[in-house]
């Protein structure tokens, strides 16, 4: 079977064009990257529309971090990288043995998941907890912002008719919010009530989902007023500021005084959302950490024991992830398309998408760069 | 019988006092620890009054001598409206002598009879679920108020007791308290009885969870501990294999223990950074660290260790109903055959401070002690 981010390469191939990360604050537009070669149970994609991540900001302000700087155990690159895991586009090549669901010029979505498809994780069916796993736009094997990339059958996935490839660049970033939300007990819960700390691109993904599955009140923690308001935008029917209101004795009052939500989303990542978030979560509650940090943290265990409350931390997401996405787009019950905030040229990635992404990230959910004008 | 539903109303009327005077264990602050003589309670309507045989000395005890108050209040506790000095003991089983009016006719004089200490309200959200262990005032009998196992004689609630079994010795039954904490952690983990496991410390209830995992058949039970005694302790009690974190390498030995992926669920029963950091990376992907223990600090915590293999975290407190019936029933059927050989000392209640506290806290004896309150007592 193909391996996600194990690709072979054509040096006989006219090069191709892509934006490649070097490392701490070090971007470069390259036309002489060598095309990848579709392979059997592979398939081409030419990328459309691919979304700028807050993890490619990170690594571009003090990576690499998640980018190897020795030979990746499955895709063998290291830095320099191709950038884009969250990306959309067209199928332009079908290789041997692809299921006869697949045809060329079809619109579709790349699940940028590396793993090594033999390690424990991966045996239990969490690819996404691989110890060898990686993302193509961040671990190598290409990414979103170039001509071609190269994947197995298994992470292409056709886009529904009725969304537009723009869109189609938004699934990776609410496929985040799916699993977290497949990995918490909403399923198991009447008339849940939720709590999102933080209402930034993934906040505001996990708000949306949560009312796609059912959720009977969503709460938005979050200090920055543009924020706040894409927040109630895409569905969070109460929002607190955590600045002004103590969030653990409102979210208590807001869900009915007796007790506080039944599901905490940290969508933060900071220690103040950490102890907020056990501090707010019902006895035998969860809170679900969706954030990556960027150091150790203060915790204190008796914020969870007393009330027997469980944190866990998902990582990712799944095929079924991105299937779950793609039919509530279909279905129309995640409307994300004002998550895009602007779309620019790959040549411009670093001025008009990392720089406004950075400094005035309040007015800005999701960039996207449109692969079809950056050529 | 009415039981320790949670979602019901309860009465928390304090014992009516009498003229009469007893003996007791109390608690009046750090390091100060009197036998002494107070009022004998009167067993009021719905209450039992129990004449205490057998009574364990807990880790919860001895932080309260040494550091504490902590858990026992200082102002009105907001259900019992004691503060201290305080009646010890919440690890105890006894005989009834009295019964109050209304209680069910199923009890007789002279039963043999364990307690549950939980105090709770009844009506708080945790309670309204049926968690009366997280209810938002709790306390503990022997703790919080209402007196407790040190004492010739003590009167609670009829929710807090339990009946037992003819083959359940008195002295074993005292040992239920500290079996429930770790019968109820491995209840509410995500424990299967395939599942390799980790235990963090060989003290009373490190052994606990080692005792309620061997009764559900576990196939491998590590426990890291460093002393040389509870290490064999945790053999005794059904650990596979003892780990020694001084000499080895936890994470290491527990993934090449379990085929490279790691353990399943471990407990965390020492409550040290440098174990919980150790427990982290032993437990595999999707796997749970379980924290039973009491932190007095802040840990610091990398939240990535978590995010990259979806680890869990879960905190477990005390027991809750139907955990005492199932260790009961577990001792009375053989599951927990090796639980009375946690009992490594026998005193008497005039004893306690010089040979239970002093002995347990100076590391003579590093496991549950009990406290012969009644000499000659027939099981």
């Amino acid at each position: 079977m193909a391996v996600p981010g194990q690709v072979a390469t054509d040096s006989s191939a006219k090069p191709m064009r892509a934006a490649r990360f070097y490392g701490k604050e070090e971007i470069q537009i390259k036309d002489d990257i060598p095309r990848p070669v579709c392979g059997e149970g592979q398939i081409k994609v030419e990328p459309a529309f691919v979304g700028i991540c807050g993890t490619d900001l990170h690594e571009y302000l003090g990576g690499p971090n998640f980018s190897p700087t020795s030979p990746h155990p499955v895709t063998n690159e290291q830095c320099p990288i191709t950038i884009g895991h969250e990306f959309s586009g067209t199928v332009k090549e079908i290789g041997k043995g692809v299921s006869d669901k697949f045809r060329v010029g079809q619109k579709v979505v790349v699940q940028p998941t590396v793993y090594c498809a033999s390690c424990g994780a991966c045996k239990v069916g969490a690819e996404n907890a691989c110890s060898s796993g990686g993302f193509i736009g961040l671990s190598g094997a290409g990414g979103g912002m170039s001509e071609e990339v190269v994947m197995p059958e298994i992470s292409i996935m056709a886009l529904p008719p009725n969304i537009d490839l723009d869109v189609g660049a938004l699934v990776e970033p609410l496929a985040v919010a799916w699993h977290a939300v497949d990995a918490s007990p909403i399923a198991d819960i009447k008339e849940p009530k939720c709590l999102v700390m933080g209402g930034g691109p993934i906040g505001l993904a996990v708000i949306q989902v949560l009312n796609a599955r059912g959720a009977k009140l969503v709460i938005c923690s979050e200090v920055a007023k543009k924020r706040q308001e894409f927040a109630t935008e895409f569905g969070a029917h109460h929002v607190v500021d955590p600045s002004k209101e103590d969030v653990v004795a409102r979210s208590l009052e807001i869900c009915g005084g007796v007790n506080g939500p039944d599901i905490v989303f940290d969508c933060a990542g900071v220690p103040a959302s950490v102890k907020a978030s056990c501090n707010a979560v019902k006895s035998r509650g969860t809170v679900v950490n969706v954030a990556i940090f960027e150091k150790e943290i203060p915790f204190n265990p008796m914020w969870l024991t007393f009330r027997e409350a469980n944190y866990k931390s998902v990582l990712g997401y799944q095929r079924k992830d991105y299937l779950g996405v793609l039919d509530a787009l279909g279905k129309g019950t995640i409307k994300p398309a004002s998550m895009i905030t602007g779309k620019i040229k790959m040549q411009d990635l670093v001025k008009e998408g990392y720089m406004p992404l950075i400094h005035e990230k309040d007015k800005h959910v999701k960039i996207l760069v449109d692969m079809k004008a950056s050529m | 019988m009415s039981t320790q539903d949670g979602n019901n109303a309860v009465e928390n009327t304090p014992a009516p006092k009498s003229d009469k005077q007893m003996r007791a264990v109390r608690f009046h602050g750090k390091e100060d620890l009197r036998f002494e003589d107070i009022e004998e309670p009167k067993c009021g309507a719905g209450q039992i009054k129990i004449v205490p045989a057998w009574c364990g000395i807990c880790g919860t005890d001895l932080h309260e001598y040494m550091g504490g108050p902590n858990l026992c209040p200082t102002t009105p506790h907001p259900i019992t409206g004691e503060n201290v000095p305080l009646t010890f003991g919440h690890e105890f089983a006894g005989r009834i002598e009295e019964l109050g009016e209304g209680v069910s006719e199923s009890w007789k004089v002279g039963d043999r009879v364990v307690v549950q200490p939980i105090i709770y309200d009844g009506d708080c959200g945790a309670c309204q679920d049926g968690l009366i262990n997280c209810c938002t005032n709790n306390g503990f009998i022997g703790l919080s108020g209402w007196g407790g196992g040190l004492a010739e004689h003590i009167v609670v609630p009829e929710y807090a007791v339990y009946p037992l079994p003819n083959n359940v010795p008195l002295d074993v039954a005292a040992l239920v308290e500290p079996l429930a904490v770790g019968w109820h952690a491995v209840n509410i983990s995500p424990f299967k009885p395939t599942d390799s496991v980790l235990v963090l410390g060989g003290g009373p209830i490190g052994l606990a969870v080692v005792q309620a995992l061997r009764a559900r058949g576990c196939p491998q039970i590590f426990v890291s501990e460093v002393s040389a005694m509870r290490k064999q302790y945790a053999s005794d009690f059904g650990a596979h294999i003892v780990l020694d974190p001084t000499k080895e390498d936890i994470v290491a030995r527990c993934r090449e223990l379990c085929g490279g992926s790691g353990v399943h669920v471990a407990f965390d029963c020492a409550g040290v950074q440098q174990g919980m950091d150790q427990a982290i990376l032993a437990v595999r992907a999707r796997g749970t660290l379980v924290n039973i223990a009491i932190w007095d600090k802040h840990v610091k915590l990398w939240p990535n260790d978590f995010n990259f293999r979806e680890r869990g975290y879960m905190g477990v407190a005390t027991y809750v109903k139907g955990d005492y019936e199932e260790v009961i029933k577990a001792i009375s059927d053989g599951r927990l055959d090796k639980c009375h050989k946690m009992i490594t000392k026998r005193i008497e209640l005039d004893q306690v401070l010089d040979e239970g506290f002093m002995t347990l806290i100076n590391g003579t004896f590093s496991d549950e002690q009990n406290l012969d309150r009644d000499i000659g007592d027939t099981y």
